[in-house]
């Protein structure tokens, strides 16, 4: 195993920090124009408005951020999901309430995407039958965490998080927020060099034996 | 005893040693017990000093007899200071001084060194007009490249700095005014910066090191630096370099509550290595905060802590030099020459060295007496004669 294979490391390699941060701009926007646009709404279903327009409104910013970022999205459809790619990454994305990410499993063609992710599950757990191989393909999920409920933080999400599902997308072999994440790209400052050593000039010492001086 | 003047006096010596010293021609006279006119004559090379009052004059400015017979080094470039003003001459020509001898020492010691390789971004202004903003921006992104600094925080900027090639030099100068001064030496093929430790504050000491980089950057070519309406400019100019160094926007930015409270500049400061008041100043660069934001922040701060300091200004130890410090740990280490031989191979004081290369004061006494410590784990018993050379081991006495 090299010593770039561990999830976030591949992750790292693989998405540019541009990308990143773009995504993040990208969700808060899409879930303003949501909320906004659901204002007039009976209160009776305004909830669920809210939650629609979300997917839609993030799937169209989404959409626009592969684009922008050359992660060659997948057209907009229906209500289909919108895929990029990034080096071996497949890149999705869902909304989900920020304490139980239960909406992840309802879609098929996720479950479907997730099946990838047995190439990078040994990095978390090694396999005896099924030995490591660095990854063609995988797949990461930008998740939109929302509070919830309508009085609390209703027009931007309350996180947004990288997520890494194994292979039956009912574990994640890595979560983090993008706002930890984006740190990772800051880490050749971890150890600085220390370049600042004389060198004794070349042939010194030799010059020493032979003439019996430093001059 | 001959009554002729020294041969080889040099009168250039004689200038810097009274700009080093701050002391005037009358002042140096009535220590040497000498007429002011004589002195004067020294210094203009129409009379050289007399072997005894040469060593009475070496005596009282702390240094050789023999250094006033080396040639002057070349000058170096004009440096820039941080204050112009006219009140602080006498102190601009002292630090002019001590980075000479900054230079003296430098090439004294690269006659058996290399030094590291110089590796600074080139830019070639002629006037501080043609720099722009963006231009100022682009040149640190590049600093922090070359120097693998990546984009976050860094950790210690005078050791980026030495690893860079530029000679630094870290000392009190008793004048708190000036924080520092930056210039090109031809002899050394780089520059030198003199930073005052006077303040002794680690957080201004680093913006004020990268603010010297910034000089060293922008400004090696342009002409009539210290022209008033110029040097105003060039300072603006090395405090936006030092801010977009030490706070790149990119990576600092994200890290920014817009509008910060005073006590989330603490946390960033902490993080990040700048003062409170550098940061607000680089967010406003940034155009985080508008001029009355800013001007808020700077009020509340003057009514919080004071103009003078912040709270956590102890909490960083100013970064220290180690390049020439290393450099003569490696002459000795190496056996090219002995520890108490280094201060006479240079010319100057053991306190002079010790404080412009960054060694602890009494260190070339000092590592000789831990050689002496080392004979306490000899177990024979010390004999009178061997104590001739220094250190005295006294025995206990026996208890029975």
């Amino acid at each position: 195993m090299r010593q770039h294979d561990s999830i976030p490391e591949l992750l790292r390699v693989n998405i540019a920090r541009e990308l990143i941060l773009a995504v993040e701009d990208a969700f808060a926007v899409g879930a303003r124009r949501a909320y906004s646009a659901a204002q007039g709404m009976d209160e009776g279903h305004l909830p669920h408005v809210v939650g629609q327009l979300r997917h839609f409104h993030l799937n169209e910013t989404f959409h626009q951020t592969l684009s922008t970022n050359h992660a060659s999205p997948s057209p907009i459809k229906g209500s289909g999901i919108i895929t990029g790619r990034a080096g071996i990454f497949t890149l999705a994305r869902f909304n989900s309430r920020d304490t139980l990410w239960n909406s992840a499993r309802r879609s098929q063609t996720r479950r479907q995407m997730a099946l990838a992710n047995r190439a990078i599950e040994p990095l978390v757990q090694p396999e005896l039958f099924f030995p490591y191989t660095p990854p063609t393909g995988a797949v990461v999920f930008f998740v939109a965490c929302f509070a919830g409920s309508l009085s609390i933080q209703p027009d931007s999400p309350v996180s947004i998080q990288l997520a890494v599902p194994d292979r039956h997308l009912q574990k994640w072999l890595f979560r983090e927020s993008l706002e930890t994440f984006i740190q990772r790209y800051d880490v050749s400052s971890a150890m600085q060099d220390d370049f600042a050593r004389p060198k004794l000039k070349k042939n010194f010492g030799k010059q020493i034996d032979k003439d019996g001086t430093t001059s | 005893m001959s009554r002729a003047g020294v041969q080889g006096f040099q009168k250039e010596r004689l200038g810097q040693i009274l700009s080093a010293r701050r002391l005037s021609q009358v002042q140096l006279a009535a220590m040497v017990g000498v007429s002011p006119a004589t002195v004067s004559k020294w210094r203009s090379g129409t009379q050289a000093p007399e072997h005894e009052a040469l060593n009475r004059l070496a005596s009282i400015v702390n240094v050789a007899p023999e250094w006033f017979t080396r040639p002057n080094t070349p000058k170096l470039s004009l440096p820039l200071f941080r204050s112009n003003a006219s009140a602080h001459v006498a102190a601009r020509e002292m630090l002019t001084a001590r980075m000479e001898w900054a230079q003296d020492i430098a090439a004294a010691l690269m006659e058996f060194v290399d030094y590291p390789k110089l590796n600074l971004p080139t830019r070639h202004h002629t006037a501080p007009e043609e720099i722009t903003s963006e231009e100022i921006e682009r040149a640190a992104r590049e600093c922090r490249e070359l120097w693998r600094l990546g984009s976050s925080t860094i950790q210690d900027l005078a050791l980026a700095a030495e690893g860079a090639g530029i000679i630094l030099v870290r000392e009190e100068t008793g004048i708190a005014q000036i924080e520092g001064l930056s210039a090109w030496s031809d002899v050394l093929g780089r520059p030198i910066i003199l930073l005052s430790a006077d303040k002794d504050n680690g957080y201004r000491s680093r913006f004020d090191l990268a603010h010297e980089v910034g000089h060293l950057v922008l400004h090696k070519f342009i002409e009539h630096p210290t022209e008033s309406m110029r040097h105003k400019l060039l300072e603006e100019q090395a405090h936006r370099f030092a801010g977009a160094l030490l706070l790149p926007a990119e990576t600092f930015a994200r890290e920014v509550r817009v509008l910060p409270t005073l006590d989330d500049l603490l946390v960033l400061k902490r993080r990040w290595g700048a003062s409170a008041a550098a940061i607000t100043m680089r967010l406003h660069a940034l155009g985080l905060l508008d001029d009355e934001q800013k001007i808020a922040l700077f009020k509340r701060r003057s009514v919080r802590w004071g103009a003078k300091s912040e709270p956590g200004d102890d909490d960083r130890i100013p970064e220290q030099p180690r390049l020439l410090r290393r450099t003569i740990d490696l002459l000795v280490d190496e056996n090219v020459m002995p520890l108490e031989s280094v201060p006479k191979h240079i010319g100057l004081s053991a306190s002079d060295l010790e404080m412009l290369t960054g060694l602890p004061a009494g260190y070339f006494s000092g590592r000789s007496n831990l050689v002496q410590f080392a004979r306490l784990r000899d177990r024979t018993p010390p004999q009178k004669s061997s104590a001739s050379g220094g250190n005295v081991v006294v025995p206990f006495s026996s208890r029975s």
